[in-house]
């Protein structure tokens, strides 16, 4: 399998991470505001330095993402991000329904296929799952917003 | 003082003071085992509930809470690579890689009886030591608190496999998104990049989701199998096993217990700090240091026992001073003020048995914690184990949701929580792990306050303002510890100490 030189890449990427935070600051800020992330960037930024330089001359390296499947890991975070949006304009419940339901779905066939089990996902599976799902995040909401009163995103819908 | 402490275990062992410890325990576990939800919540959520209550019953209640909800932090931690609090934080880091290797059941059984002990021993230091315990509190300054920090920072060099570098720009990573909004000291907001909903600063639980169950969750969907599994066909952990295993280093629990109480006690530094600190502790102290962070018991232990002695330490303040040592403790000061108790050093002459009750009560729920965690514990530990992959990943997913969210009712708090949980996972596979950062991110902000105010201290005190940070014998005995930490394992590897992995570790 392909490896990577990851002392290079961190060693830019903290680089990155320096300059990004570097340019951010602001030249009013006074010295007690001002010492400690200055500190923490010459640390960062000499420490990036260091790793570039040994990527030149011993650097470590390994396989990158090389647990799993790669499409699983894109999509799972695709969904995550989608649900968080949905919370936003659908709401809580109608959204979590969904993006659960379909993160079951997803990950029920990925493990059917990694075990090699012919039988599949039934309808009553299908219909178990819904049964949970709506127990769960009804539940949920609704101790969040009698018990606990943190009042749930409400969006288009609930 | 002695018809105080009997007249407090006398005003405990009754039926309505026992049935609030069970009612308290169970509400923390629940608390504690939800990501995102906290004890300062559950406790000024449950402040209302007590007012037709007397005083006594209503810190019983509250104390059971608190102890519990540190407790409940270990499940998640254990099963799911997610501290359900702060405090539990050391406790992923042996107690997952000990789920992993099909340990799952002895981690929360060890976690549990560790926390009984924790909890147990530190009542009893506090019994028996409160107003010299006291002092100490008092005597910790801001040098004092910036040493504390860097002595949990050292920490690094012992979490980073493989290269250290990695681990200290990890760590480095973690201090800067702990600096992102309002100087504490200045008053400058930082790090906005042009926007003022980072105002407020990166949530630390937020954060701790997003760097533990993020890439967790993004494994175990992109692997399809689970992380967590155990083979009960030779039937459960054995009880008998588990006090053998837990107990079979006294010395790591009872040091743990005394570094908890002590750090419990410093108003400010919390029992996340406290975890960290008797982690570093033990594996320093460790014939076997290099098997911690793989599944060795011995840290899931120190971190339990040590997070809940700072329970009945960050009482102590609160009791003697008036001064409550972590903000569940600022919750219960609020209660207690409301049920018209003025804390402070008159409290133990004028209300004795409140003030003996309450602290008997806290080893009160610590044992109660045996019972729930040892019938409970198997329960979730079966179930989470029994639980399809397919409901696993999306449960996973909805509690880190809704668990960021709820720190601050801001959706802000999720899209942060996810964005550092992918970064995390990219990382990890660079060789940056996420516990440096979470190190930089818990200890950062409380190194930069101790930093900058023994700096205004020194300016006024020193010719060369830095001189603060080494005045006073606390801040020596903790620089000593820092450096005996960076040193010992170079010491450890010379003169060949090291030996194979035991069974029981």
């Amino acid at each position: 399998m392909k490896t990577y030189n990851t002392d290079l890449i961190v060693g830019i990427g903290g680089l990155v991470i320096a300059g990004v935070f570097g340019y951010a600051r602001e030249p009013n800020w006074t010295p007690l505001s001002a010492h400690w992330p200055n500190a923490i960037l010459v640390f960062l930024l000499l420490s990036s330095l260091y790793l570039v330089v040994r990527a030149f001359i011993k650097p470590e390296r390994s396989t990158l993402f090389d647990e799993g499947s790669r499409v699983r890991m894109v999509v799972i975070v695709a969904l995550l991000f989608l649900w968080a949006f949905g919370v936003q304009t659908l709401g809580f419940v109608v959204a979590s329904v969904v993006v659960f339901y379909v993160i079951w779905l997803y990950v029920g066939r990925a493990v059917i296929q990694v075990e090699g089990d012919e039988k599949g996902l039934t309808v009553l599976a299908h219909v178990r799952s819904l049964v949970v799902i709506g127990i769960m995040v009804g539940g949920f909401y609704y101790v969040f917003t009698k018990f606990l009163f943190i009042p749930l995103p409400k969006g288009w819908l609930i | 003082m002695f018809e105080s402490l009997v007249g407090g275990l006398l005003a405990i062992m009754t039926l309505e003071a026992l049935l609030l410890v069970l009612v308290g325990t169970a509400v923390g576990l629940f608390v504690g085992s939800v990501p995102g939800l906290t004890a300062t919540m559950a406790l000024a959520l449950l402040v209302p509930f007590t007012f037709t209550m007397d005083p006594l019953s209503a810190m019983i209640l509250l104390g059971a809470v608190y102890v519990s909800s540190m407790y409940g932090g270990a499940f998640t931690a254990i099963l799911i690579n997610t501290p359900g609090t702060p405090g539990a934080i050391a406790t992923a880091l042996d107690g997952f890689p000990m789920a992993q290797n099909g340990k799952a059941e002895l981690a929360i059984l060890a976690a549990t009886v560790a926390s009984v002990v924790g909890g147990v021993i530190s009542v009893i230091f506090v019994l028996l030591l409160a107003a010299p315990l006291t002092s100490i509190a008092i005597s910790f300054g801001p040098a004092e608190y910036f040493w504390v920090a860097v002595l949990g920072l050292s920490l690094i060099a012992a979490l980073s496999t493989g290269s250290l570098v990695k681990g200290l720009v990890g760590g480095a990573i973690g201090m800067l998104i702990g600096t992102i909004g309002v100087s504490t000291l200045g008053g400058e907001s930082r790090f906005l990049f042009g926007t003022s909903t980072l105002q407020g600063g990166v949530q630390l639980l937020v954060a701790l989701i997003g760097l533990f169950a993020i890439p967790e969750l993004i494994r175990l969907a992109a692997t399809a199998r689970k992380a967590v599994t155990v083979d009960y066909s030779q039937g459960g952990e054995k009880l008998s096993n588990v006090f053998k295993v837990t107990l079979s280093k006294p010395f790591n629990v009872i040091r743990s217990s005394v570094i908890g109480l002590i750090i419990g006690i410093i108003p400010g530094a919390g029992n996340n700090v406290a975890g960290l600190v008797a982690y570093n502790e033990a594996k320093r102290a460790s014939n076997d240091s290099d098997s911690f962070g793989k599944g060795n018991v011995q840290g899931v232990v120190a971190s339990e026992s040590s997070n809940n002695a700072a329970v009945a330490g960050s009482v102590v303040p609160l009791l003697t001073l008036g001064v409550p040592g972590s903000p569940p403790a600022a919750v219960m000061l609020g209660a207690l003020m409301l049920h018209g108790i003025r804390p402070g050093t008159a409290l133990f002459a004028e209300s004795g048995t409140l003030a003996y009750g309450f602290i008997l009560s806290l080893g009160v729920s610590a044992l109660a914690l045996l019972v729930v965690g040892i019938l409970g514990g198997r329960l979730i530990c079966r179930a989470v184990c029994a639980v399809p992959l397919a409901y696993l990943v999306p449960t996973i997913a909805f509690m880190t949701i809704i668990g960021a969210y709820s720190m601050r009712n801001s959706m802000v708090d999720v899209f942060i929580m996810l964005g550092i949980g992918v970064f995390a996972y990219i990382v990890r596979f660079f060789g940056i792990q996420a516990a440096p950062i979470a190190l930089g991110l818990i200890l950062g902000p409380i190194a930069e306050d101790g930093f900058g105010m023994a700096m205004l201290m020194g300016g006024a005190r020193y010719d060369y303002a830095f001189f603060a940070l080494f005045d006073g014998y606390l801040s020596w005995i903790l620089i000593a510890m820092v450096l005996l930490t960076l040193v010992w394992p170079l010491v450890q590897n010379r003169l060949g100490r090291k030996r194979p992995l035991t069974q029981t570790e």
